[in-house]
């Protein structure tokens, strides 16, 4: 077990090193000059060339990696352009709240998918197995940009009940968790409910029926054991999912989390402050998959033989 | 006389494979026509394409026209949802959209799967080194949540409705890369591969004449599944205002104009939402219709 997650912790260097190296050429090949974007038009030619050579602008690209990567292994992302501050700073006061909706969202997308997964499993093709099957196809088939500007209309303005902007109390993460949620539960949902089908018809638990245990026993205590793994899984997917959709949640409901920060560095085009995020985000998501990965074999240990 | 034997090889090849394609083709849309989400959503997607081509005798008002008198109109049986900030008429700005999201959704899609095919066969076919680097690249690409990564990409080109086909293209590729991989490895190994090298068929004409038309099904599927996924990630970049710009009738956009003025004027933002909608719907039935139909000889 050690010796698997040494490897895949391994594994996972490379494609973080190459992470860096596409995030930091691609925002470094930008045409247009930071500094006179800074400083607008009217900049003396002597101050430009003064001030982009404290910024290293003049070196060549590669140089310029290698000097960020340093800086970033010390936990340095540069100072923003537009903000004038730490990166690693904006950053840091900006994840807490990124958090506390994935969490909240992560909540609602296990609670309403799981339960809603195992009941249409078991209610094969009833009624309200295609309505769990309906409502979950519509949040995976919504954009959530649109989903949150419904639930903005119809809680905020006409029914008035819960706040539909800003990030003060406990009240203000309730919309957009459920509408970041609400697509992740419909992936859940039907994961857990084909996986389940499929371990239902396996041969252990025809033995289970036929030594006449109760439904209920069969399926909590037999089936879903094995029918979990997969669902398992998708959490890494989730963590990718969740991040991006941060990113609109974010900026629709006015949270100051990662993904607005993102948005905000794309609208003022601040390249430190967007590639710090960007990084960041990259990073969380492998994580995640590592984690994923772990928590898979370990339950699952044929896995590690592939 | 060696060319003599190899003509009668092919057309005897040839011959058994339009008794298998034709079979194959009934086979999968005798299975695919009885599934009823699965028509619902390819006459939906039929309709959407005639709306795209015919919009212009289709839409009731110019969709770039202003009029500013006219400006915020309700719902009526003028302007059937209403009209926006310029007295733009939605309806019609909708029906124009549809082209928009049809072509975001079909080229990049298909730009990103020839990329993804091409790689995807020389990784699985050659192996190796070339495997490693390929398959390395793509699990980086994969890495990345995809609308980050777009987002990144329209940042360093600019937003341009173009651009978006650069990014989606670059986001994508990496996922049919894999598929395609995996069924060349698979493909790879069968008798008549083997028998092909044996009478010597060059390695890039057995990787397009052998393999490539044997990957078609999951490509197939890949491509109707690609498409609302693609026009999603359009719709999110415009929304968030690094994609399509005014005034081109992208549905994201109309909802990014239109949340400014949820409160006095609903219609602007929610009638879009609906179009995307339907039309991912539509091709999610579709996708998740052929995959059933198709499943069979994918599972061989």
């Amino acid at each position: 077990m050690g010796k698997y997650i040494f490897k895949r912790i391994l594994i996972s260097i490379p494609i973080i090193i190459g992470i860096t190296i596409i995030t930091f050429y691609l925002l470094n090949v930008v045409p247009g000059d930071p500094v006179v974007l800074m400083m607008k038009e009217h900049i003396s030619p002597d101050v430009l060339e003064r001030v982009k050579n404290e910024m290293h602008l003049n070196d060549p690209v590669y140089i310029r990696y290698f000097k960020f990567m340093g800086d970033l292994l010390h936990g340095n992302l540069g100072r923003s352009y537009k903000l004038n501050r730490n990166v690693t700073d904006l950053l840091l006061e900006a994840f807490p709240n990124t958090v506390v909706l994935s969490i909240a969202a992560i909540i609602i997308a296990w609670g309403i998918g799981i339960p809603a997964g195992i009941i249409s499993a078991i209610k094969q093709y009833s009624f309200i197995d295609n309505f769990f099957m309906g409502f979950t196809l519509l949040g995976v088939s919504m954009p959530i940009f649109w989903s949150a500007l419904i639930m903005q209309y119809i809680f905020g303005l006409k029914l008035n009940l819960l706040p539909i902007s800003g990030f003060s109390g406990p009240q203000y993460v309730i919309l957009p968790a459920i509408v970041l949620g609400w697509s992740s539960a419909a992936s859940i949902a039907r994961l857990t409910r084909s996986s389940l089908l499929e371990v239902i018809r396996t041969d252990y638990i025809r033995t289970a029926r036929a030594k006449g245990l109760k439904e209920r026993q069969v399926v909590f205590y037999h089936a879903l054991k094995n029918a979990m793994l997969p669902v398992v899984t998708v959490m890494a997917i989730q963590v990718a999912g969740l991040l991006s959709g941060a990113v609109i949640t974010e900026s629709v409901f006015g949270i100051p989390g990662i993904g607005r920060v993102c948005v905000n560095a794309i609208q003022n085009r601040d390249m430190p402050l967007l590639q710090g995020s960007v990084i960041f985000t990259v990073g969380l998501v492998i994580i995640g998959n590592l984690v994923a990965d772990i928590a898979y074999s370990y339950l699952d240990p044929r896995i590690r033989y592939d | 006389m060696e060319n003599k034997k190899d003509d009668f090889v092919k057309e005897e090849y040839d011959e058994e494979m339009e008794i298998y394609g034709t079979t194959f083709i009934k086979e999968v849309w005798y299975r695919f026509r009885k599934n009823r989400m699965a028509m619902i959503g390819a006459a939906t997607v039929i309709i959407m394409v005639f709306v795209a081509i015919f919009a212009k005798w289709i839409s009731p008002y110019d969709p770039y026209a202003v009029d500013l008198l006219k400006q915020f109109q309700p719902p009526s049986s003028r302007h059937i949802l209403g009209t926006d900030i310029y007295g733009r008429d939605m309806l019609s700005r909708i029906i124009y959209g549809t082209r928009i999201s049809l072509i975001i959704g079909l080229i990049p899609t298909l730009i990103s799967m020839t990329i993804g095919s091409v790689l995807g066969i020389v990784s699985g076919y050659y192996g190796g080194k070339i495997d490693t680097v390929i398959m390395r690249i793509a699990d980086m690409v994969m890495a990345f949540p995809s609308l980050l990564l777009a987002m990144v990409v329209m940042y360093t080109l600019g937003a341009s409705i173009y651009n978006i086909f650069i990014a989606l293209s670059i986001v994508g590729w990496a996922g049919t890369a894999r598929v395609v991989r995996a069924q060349t490895l698979s493909i790879k190994e069968k008798e008549f591969i083997e028998a092909a090298k044996a009478i010597g068929v060059k390695n890039s004409v057995i990787m397009i004449r052998h393999i490539f038309p044997n990957c078609m099904a999951p490509l197939l599927v890949l491509l109707t599944m690609g498409i609302p996924e693609a026009i999603m990630s359009e719709a999110s970049l415009s929304f968030l205002g690094v994609g399509a710009q005014p005034p081109t009738p992208s549905w994201g956009l109309m909802i990014s104009n239109g949340k400014e003025y949820l409160f006095s004027a609903p219609w602007v933002a929610i009638s879009p939402g609906f179009a995307i909608l339907i039309v991912v719907l539509a091709f999610n039935f579709l996708g998740d219709g052929l995959r059933d139909a198709l499943d069979p000889y994918m599972k061989q």
